[in-house]
C-alpha cells in the first residue's frame, strides 16, 4: 500500500524550486539588507532612536529565519516560514501604520518597514503576501489530509 | 579637482552610467527569456559575466580614487552596497542556473534590476547628498 511509502524527495525541497526559486533570492536580499542595516544602526547610533533601532534589528531576524526556512523547505521549516511571514506582515503593517501616524517617533527612518517598506520599494509589504500564497499553493499532501479518503 | 565642493565628488560617473544601462538591458533580455519560460543560455551567462567585469572596473575606479584622496561621505555603508553589488550578478547566475525556466531566468532580471538602484545609493552614500 503506497501510503506507508516515504514521501517523494522532491517534497523536500519544494520551497527551492517554482517560485520559490525567486522567493528566496528576494528574502536573501532583505536578510544581508536589514542585518547590515540594524547591525550599523545598533553599533554607531541605537542611542538616538532605540525603540527604531531595535525594530530594525527585529525585522532582520525574522528575514534571516524566513530565508533559512525556505532554504531548508522541510514540514517544519515549512510552518516556521508561514510563521515568519505573518510576523513580517504584521510587523510591516504596524510598524509603516505608526510612522505613518506618529512620524516623530520614527523620525529615524529605521527599519525596512518604515511607511510600510518606502525605502525598499514597497517590497517588504508586498512579499509575505506572496509568501503565503505560494506556501499554500505548493503545500505538500501531509499525513494528517489522506490523499485518498477511505471508502466508506 | 572638486575642492569648491562641500561633498566628495562621484569619481565613477560614467562607469556607473555605462553599467546602469548594461545592467537595463541585462535585465530587459532576461526578462524576455523569463516570460518566455526559457532556461538561462550560455550567452546570457556571458551577459551577466560581462556586467560583472564593468562592476569591478567601476569599484577600481572608485578605490582610486579613494586612494586618491577623495573618500566617500558614508564609508562603511558604500562598501556594503559595493560587496552587495559585486556579489549580486554571481551569486544569481548560480542559484537562477539551478531553476531551468521562468523562475531561475527570472532571479538573474531581478539581480541585474538591483544593480541600478545600488549603483544610486553608491553614488548618494559617496556624495553625502541623498
Amino acid at each position: 500500500m503506497p501510503d506507508t511509502a516515504p514521501a517523494p524527495v522532491t517534497d523536500n525541497d519544494a520551497t527551492r524550486h517554482g517560485p520559490g526559486r525567486v522567493l528566496i533570492a528576494v528574502y536573501a536580499l532583505l536578510a544581508v539588507a536589514s542585518t547590515a542595516r540594524a547591525a550599523y544602526e545598533v553599533a554607531v547610533k541605537f542611542g538616538t532612536a532605540p525603540l527604531a533601532y531595535a525594530l530594525s534589528a527585529f525585522a532582520a531576524v525574522v528575514y534571516v529565519v524566513i530565508t533559512v526556512a525556505l532554504l531548508r523547505s522541510t514540514p517544519a521549516a515549512r510552518r516556521i516560514a508561514a510563521i515568519g511571514m505573518v510576523v513580517e506582515l504584521v510587523g510591516v503593517l504596524v510598524v509603516g501604520t505608526l510612522s505613518v501616524v506618529y512620524p516623530t517617533v520614527f523620525q529615524a527612518k529605521s527599519s525596512v518597514w518604515y511607511w510600510y517598506g518606502r525605502d525598499y520599494l514597497f517590497i517588504p509589504v508586498v512579499l509575505p503576501i506572496l509568501g503565503l500564497r505560494f506556501l499554500y499553493r505548493s503545500r505538500p499532501a501531509i499525513a494528517s489530509e489522506p490523499v485518498h479518503p477511505p471508502a466508506a | 579637482m572638486p575642492t569648491t565642493l562641500s561633498s566628495p565628488a562621484w569619481p565613477a560617473s560614467t562607469a556607473t552610467t555605462v553599467v546602469i544601462i548594461f545592467a537595463l538591458l541585462v535585465a530587459a533580455v532576461t526578462g524576455v527569456l523569463a516570460l518566455l519560460d526559457r532556461p538561462l543560455p550560455r550567452w546570457a551567462l556571458a551577459l551577466v559575466a560581462l556586467l560583472e567585469v564593468a562592476l569591478v572596473v567601476l569599484t577600481i575606479v572608485c578605490i582610486a580614487a579613494w586612494i586618491g584622496g577623495t573618500a566617500p561621505f558614508e564609508p562603511v555603508v558604500f562598501l556594503c552596497y559595493l560587496a552587495v553589488c559585486l556579489v549580486a550578478p554571481p551569486a544569481s547566475a548560480w542559484w537562477g542556473s539551478g531553476e531551468p525556466g521562468r523562475w531561475g531566468t527570472g532571479v538573474v532580471c531581478l539581480a541585474a534590476l538591483l544593480i541600478p538602484v545600488l549603483l544610486t545609493r553608491m553614488e548618494q552614500v559617496w556624495t553625502g547628498l541623498a
